[in-house]
């Protein structure tokens, strides 16, 4: 039963991305070899539940869970890049990460009126995606196009590569508190080829699973750590086992670009168009 | 001084003035000695003789479990602080995603004495690249050294996250 529901999935992605290309390069353009598309990026800022989107350009915020959006000022310095990632590191100070090519790596730890350049210490401000620890306050991780992956464990003012990313196009990195690690946790990464897995001491991505096709985001669920979801074009597929099984569990209603989960159990989705919808019920039903 | 002295002494290491500097300090030959007599007798049968892993170690087996990883240059033992490798060591290893319950990597406490598991340990060092001592120096600065001689529960007894004793 989940070969038809994957192969129906798989066929549906095949059409959005068909119509995609119908339609023009402005949503699906790749600006560099191993970097996520300019879709945009959406994360969620649980110490304020406090939801951060971009679309590639402007940076906005959601104190309603998506109802109203406010933009966020970036320095000049970002102007010219995309800002293709956004993350939120754990501890009260809810630091910001923002990163994309030519933007580097910012940081802001008051809710983005100011910001500073933390990738001094990169090989290079060609920032594809941005992704903090789930746990370690300090800790964020950087990748790079070329798929080289760096830490930073004291905030971004000392990076040192520590892996690779998976074979495939990298869209999305995460890191999860799921528990059964030789370290702190895992780092989930979805790719053109599907879910990768791989336990924080970087000894390995292997894929999580079946291969579910090209996949747009990854997220867990802070409370359940086991329960994931991906997304591959209009469909989001969930697990409850850490991703050896996955299951179609609803469509928000358009392409998916990128997903978070609140603590309180909310999972959201960032459509192309730019709208975010949410799905209380594990991506069932979306409003 | 003391407590660096002895985490010195705990790593396997020769003592050095730099312990905190970014090079990895070098490893006592003998202590190397011993530790390749070990790893021949209680590891190779599994990890290879040359430490290059079972075949096919980045696949699930026929079993369901993961094989056994290489220790060289080509797997991923360097990435491990010392603490944690001690803890592997001593209590074995499951990874999580098996098809199966028990640990494929088995415990060694009742086999090897504490001294034997660092031994070992520190062999398995000379099978890396400077480049990757230099991580696995940097990752035990950060993450923890083995545990003192004779308190080995100060790293072992706590599950999860490695608890050793950092070098001063």
């Amino acid at each position: 039963m989940l070969n038809i529901f994957v192969r129906r999935a798989r066929r549906a992605t095949a059409i959005a991305a068909t119509i995609l290309a119908l339609v023009g390069p402005t949503l699906a353009t790749a600006t560099a070899e191993g970097a996520r598309p300019t879709w945009g990026a959406l994360v969620h800022a649980p110490q304020t539940d406090t939801l951060y989107k971009s679309d590639g350009r402007a940076l906005q915020r959601s104190d309603d869970s998506g109802a109203h959006w406010t933009d966020i000022s970036l320095p000049s310095s970002a102007k010219n890049g995309q800002l293709t990632s956004l993350a939120v590191a754990a501890g009260e100070q809810a630091a910001l990460y923002a990163a994309g090519p030519g933007v580097g790596v910012l940081k802001s730890v008051d809710d983005g009126k100011t910001w500073a350049s933390i990738d001094q210490s990169l090989p290079s401000r060609e920032v594809a995606i941005i992704t903090a620890h789930s746990t370690s306050v300090d800790t964020v991780y950087a990748v790079l196009p070329g798929g080289d992956i760096y830490r930073s464990e004291d905030g971004g003012a000392e990076w040192r590569k520590v892996g690779a990313a998976p074979e495939g196009e990298l869209r999305q990195l995460i890191h999860s508190s799921l528990e059964g690690s030789m370290q702190t946790g895992w780092l989930f990464a979805a790719t053109d080829k599907g879910v990768y897995r791989s336990m924080d001491c970087f000894c390995g991505f292997r894929m999580a699973g079946e291969p579910l096709g090209s996949i747009s985001a990854v997220i867990y669920d802070p409370q359940e750590p086991m329960q994931l979801y991906a997304a591959a074009g209009q469909q989001v597929f969930g697990t409850g086992n850490g991703g050896e099984e996955w299951q179609p569990v609803g469509s928000p209603g358009g392409e998916v670009a990128a997903l978070a989960h609140s603590l309180s159990g909310v999972l959201y989705a960032l459509l192309v168009d730019g709208r975010v919808v949410q799905s209380k019920d594990k991506g069932g039903t979306w409003e | 001084m003391f407590a660096r002295c002895a985490a010195a002494a705990a790593a396997g290491i020769i003592a050095s003035p730099a312990l905190s500097g970014s090079a990895p300090p070098p490893l006592n030959p003998i202590e190397v000695a011993a530790g390749r007599a070990i790893y021949q007798q209680a590891c190779a049968s599994c990890h290879g003789a040359r430490g290059e892993g079972a075949p096919n170690w980045q696949e699930l087996n026929a079993q369901g479990e993961m094989p056994a990883p290489p220790h060289d240059a080509d797997g991923h033992t360097w990435k491990h602080a010392d603490a944690m490798l001690y803890r592997m060591v001593r209590e074995g290893w499951r990874d999580p995603f098996n098809k199966t319950q028990h640990l494929s990597m088995p415990a060694f406490a009742q086999q090897l004495s504490e001294e034997q598991t660092r031994q070992v340990i520190i062999y398995l060092k000379t099978l890396w690249t400077p480049e990757q001592r230099q991580f696995q120096w940097q990752e035990t600065l950060a993450r923890g050294a083995f545990p003192p001689a004779g308190n080995e529960t100060r790293s072992t007894a706590v599950h999860g996250a490695g608890k050793a004793e950092k070098p001063q």
